[in-house]
């Protein structure tokens, strides 16, 4: 034997032992139902039934629904989950209120036993199946159970899975609904002025307790447009910080902002933006602005002359002269514009006196004087307003001044005074505004009007007898201006009619303020004089300033005339002139 | 005869009461304003003019005007627009004139006293002999001719247009620019302005002040003895809104103007004609040198690397 057969003899023993076991016991031993013997074949039939499909990932509301992050009222729970069937068939997931499923006749969805959240759509084996529940205002609970099967898709006995899923964590059953806050009233503490801050006090609360209790806003729109999640759709006027509840939002009024109503709509959500049912929501809690009193800025007053510069020049005599002005701006909270675009300014009232009177002496009509105090100046000029954005509008107030209105520049008594103005505004709610006097740099001074009158047109010394004075005449001053007079005069020679070479002195005339003084006492220029040629003598009339208008001041001068004993007789012509000349302040 | 008598009577009666209400008609009156010419601060080479309006109550018809100016030693100095004799038309109750005082340039420092007497001649000629009235006035001439500068002003008006707020420009910030319209009277005899204008901006109540700028820098000049407005530019950060400005006017170190004013500050953009501060002019000194730094530096750069790169050329060539 050979060496080889020899070392494999006993492998081959072992193998024939192994092989005759196995058949031994496939025939006869492993037979569960004994040995049968049948003639001719043996047929062998099994029948697999369907199986369900099984998790392949547990049910899962997505986004997670729980305490921290509930759904709202209107919105959506979603259920997804994965399902692997062993016969690759599509699934149902079914989303039950409670235990118990019934697979659903011909491969269609599957009853819950307890009435379902959701039911997906058939979906392709081994894909996520998805779900959603609109959470509805009905649903009052805060959390409701969940639990979920997977269904067969396939219509030959199909299966559910005998064991429902609730996910797990915070994903899993039970969802949370958060529900609508409840907004019952508004109000508001409106008329509040420009500047001011109105407040809405809403009346509202939150039913859920689950969190301890939600907490809630209020939004104020200008327009009924509000989206919760994003606010008001055009101006928030006011919000409030989340409160527990009875939230109250707070609206600094803008500067200007007119005097009327407006709307305001009020909405009230909760910490994850849901809004609130109530008849509250979205009603219009309209706000009244009050109505400001104007004001007026004292820098901005200015006295001014008919041109706009330089003193006022009173450029009538013995009468008025107008075109002086008041400008000054109105500032109004309310701004320049009304409704109907109208202005909100009404007029205002003028008070223009001389710096020595006073506010207080020439507040009113009664205190009028035409040489220092003008009151009550009502012509006034309202400047453009653009709008109910233009804060200020500028304003002029003309006047007239009597023509014997005190002067205030040098060389007057009231040099050392000035002429200034007081204003005040009134709206269109009849509101005034104080009383408000110029800046000093807003005074200004009543020029001098240097000016006289005559209350005859010539000197009539009728007949006179040659070296013999002639009776006394008299020419009379006017004050016709607002200062005091004095007066230079002098003249010409008088010529005779027809032969101008034969003339009578100018000397031959005498001027005196003393009536009944003799022609030719002693001359003292300032009281009496002989009548020189230009330029003349100052005479020291003293004509007062004129202080009542319908009675000019006057002051007489008299004359006599006492012609050479050897003057040729005739008819004689001549010209005397008379100038103004601004006497003493102390003489006025 | 006592019929005739009494008619006689009658007839002189009437004839003097006729004769009397005549020669109580008044003249037509005349006057002028203002009765003077003074300036204290003239030099040199001054200008100085003043309008006077000569004014009449019943100007029913034409007038001849003569002036005589008596100011010794500055007679020739003085000239009124008009000429020294000219009519004045029927109608015009006021007339304006204008005086004029051109200083020559060798002029003695002195004071210069005199008067200028304006007078109007009679419309007729008595009737039956007499004499005729001429009416007049007299202006009291003073002028002063100083060797100093008189730096000396009077402020009239302030006055702050609306405005825009700032806005940004590249990655700076352009400010809004505050104009104060300063109306000032200028008193004495060189071109000025105020030496200083500093603003404060209040909040609307006045109690939270927001921002406070002041400039040295008034380019414009109101010339001597003229009324003008200059203006001052301020920049601001302020938002829009409306806000309150209290200012002060310096004349040197003096506070010659202080008061408060309304402002309105638009959004920018939203005012029409505004002008505000635009481009690298009207950048803050700092961003001015840090915008140039950012554009010159590179402008450096590349000039040096070309100058470095034509060098070598050079040398090259050599």
């Amino acid at each position: 034997m050979p060496k080889q057969i020899k070392k494999g003899l006993p492998y081959f023993l072992i193998f024939s032992l192994i092989f005759s076991v196995v058949v031994f016991g496939l025939n006869f031993n492993f037979q569960k139902e004994g040995i049968k013997v049948k003639a001719d074949v043996a047929t062998t039939t099994v029948q697999v039934q369907n199986a369900p499909p099984a998790w392949q990932v547990y049910a899962l509301e997505d986004p997670v629904s729980a305490t921290s992050t509930p759904t709202n009222i209107g919105s959506q729970v979603t259920f997804k989950a994965k399902g692997n069937d062993p016969n690759d068939d599509p699934y149902y997931l079914a989303v039950c209120k409670g235990p118990g499923i019934t697979p659903g006749a011909n491969g269609g969805q599957p009853t819950c036993t307890a009435g379902a959240w959701c039911i997906s759509a058939s979906t392709t084996d081994e894909t996520t199946s998805t779900c959603s529940y609109t959470v509805l205002e009905t649903d009052s609970s805060e959390t409701y159970d969940w639990y979920a099967y997977l269904c067969d898709a396939y219509s030959d006995n199909p299966q559910c899975n005998s064991t429902y899923s609730q996910g797990s964590g915070g994903s899993g059953s039970p969802f949370v609904v958060n529900h609508r806050p409840n907004f019952t009233a508004i109000s508001n503490d409106s008329p509040q002025l420009p500047g001011a801050n109105l407040t809405w006090s809403s009346t509202a609360s939150d039913p859920d307790t689950i969190r301890g209790g939600d907490t809630i806003r209020l939004y104020v729109c200008s327009t009924s447009g509000f989206n919760p999640s994003t606010g008001c759709a055009a101006q928030t006027l006011a919000s409030s910080s989340l409160s527990a509840s009875n939230p109250q939002a707070a609206y600094t009024i803008p500067v200007p902002k007119p005097d009327m109503a407006y709307d305001a709509y009020v909405f009230v959500v909760d910490q994850f933006n849901l809004a609130a049912t109530g008849t509250a929501q979205g009603s219009n809690s309209q706000y009244t602005v009050a109505n400001a009193t104007p004001t007026i800025a004292s820098t901005s007053i200015s006295l001014l002359d008919a041109d706009g510069s330089g003193n006022l020049t009173i450029t009538n005599e013995e009468s008025s002269t107008t075109g002086f002005m008041i400008s000054f701006q109105i500032t109004d909270d309310n701004s320049c514009w009304a409704v109907g675009s109208t202005s909100e300014i009404s007029t205002a009232i003028g008070y223009v006196y001389r710096t020595g009177i006073g506010q207080a002496a020439c507040d009113s009509l009664g205190e009028a004087n035409n040489n220092n105090c003008y009151p009550e100046l009502t012509n006034v000029q309202i400047g453009s307003c653009s709008g109910p954005s233009q804060w200020t509008v500028n304003a002029t107030i003309t006047f007239a001044l009597w023509y014997h209105a005190d002067p205030t520049v040098n060389n007057t008594p009231w040099a050392a005074e000035k002429w200034t103005a007081s204003v005040k505004a009134v709206d269109d709610d009849n509101a005034t505004s104080s009383l408000t006097e110029a800046w000093t740099n807003g005074q200004n001074e009543v020029d001098m009007l240097l000016a006289l009158g005559l209350l005859q047109d010539t000197i009539d010394y009728s007949a006179v007898v040659p070296g013999t004075p002639s009776g006394e005449t008299t020419t009379t001053v006017k004050a016709t201006g607002n200062v005091g007079l004095d007066e230079t005069l002098y003249g010409t020679d008088m010529t005779l009619s027809g032969n101008p070479s034969i003339t009578i002195p100018a000397n031959r005339q005498y001027w005196y303020f003393a009536t009944g003084t003799a022609w030719g006492s002693t001359p003292t220029s300032s009281a009496q004089d002989f009548l020189q040629y230009d330029p003349g003598a100052e005479g020291e009339l003293n004509c007062l300033k004129t202080t009542t208008t319908g009675s000019p001041a006057t002051k007489n001068t008299f004359w006599k005339i006492n012609v050479i004993s050897t003057q040729q007789r005739g008819i004689y012509y001549g010209t005397n002139t008379f100038i103004a000349v601004a006497s003493e302040p102390a003489e006025w | 005869m006592k019929k005739i008598s009494f008619s006689f009577l009658a007839f002189l009666l009437l004839f003097l009461i006729f004769s009397l209400s005549e020669k109580n008609i008044a003249l037509a009156g005349f006057g002028i304003t203002p009765p003077y010419f003074k300036n204290d601060n003239l030099t040199r080479e001054s200008y100085y003019e003043q309008k006077i309006t000569l004014v009449r109550g019943d100007p029913v018809e034409d007038s001849k005007v003569e002036i005589k100016i008596n100011v010794p030693g500055a007679n020739d100095w003085i000239s009124v627009d008009k000429g020294n004799s000219f009519i004045l038309p029927k109608g015009e109750k006021s007339f304006p004139i204008t005086l004029k005082v051109k200083v020559p340039k060798d002029a003695p420092f002195n004071r210069y006293k005199g008067n200028i007497r304006i007078t109007v001649a009679p419309a007729n000629l008595p009737e039956g002999g007499g004499v005729a009235i001429a009416l007049g006035a007299q202006v009291d001439v003073d002028l002063n001719v100083t060797k100093q500068a008189i730096f000396d002003f009077l402020i009239k008006k302030v006055e702050i247009p609306d405005f825009e707020e700032g806005h940004k420009w590249w990655i700076f910030y352009l400010p809004g620019k505050i104009t104060m319209n300063i109306t000032l009277e200028n008193l004495g005899n060189i071109p000025l302005a105020p030496n200083k204008v500093q603003l404060a901006i209040y909040d609307y109540s006045k109690k939270n002040l927001l921002e406070s700028q002041e400039t040295k820098k008034i380019k414009e000049k109101v010339l001597p003895f003229q009324t003008g407005i200059v203006r001052a530019f301020l920049p601001t950060k302020t938002k829009q809104g409306v806000y309150w400005a209290q200012f002060k006017v310096f004349k040197d170190k003096d506070i010659v103007a202080e008061g408060e004013l309304p402002i309105t500050i638009h959004p920018y953009g939203t005012l029409v004609g505004y002008k505000g501060y635009e481009g690298f002019f009207g950048l803050t000194l700092k961003d001015k040198i840090i915008f140039s730094l950012i554009v010159l530096t590179p402008l450096v750069l590349i000039l040096i690397f070309v100058f470095i790169f034509l060098r070598k050329k050079k040398k090259k060539k050599k």
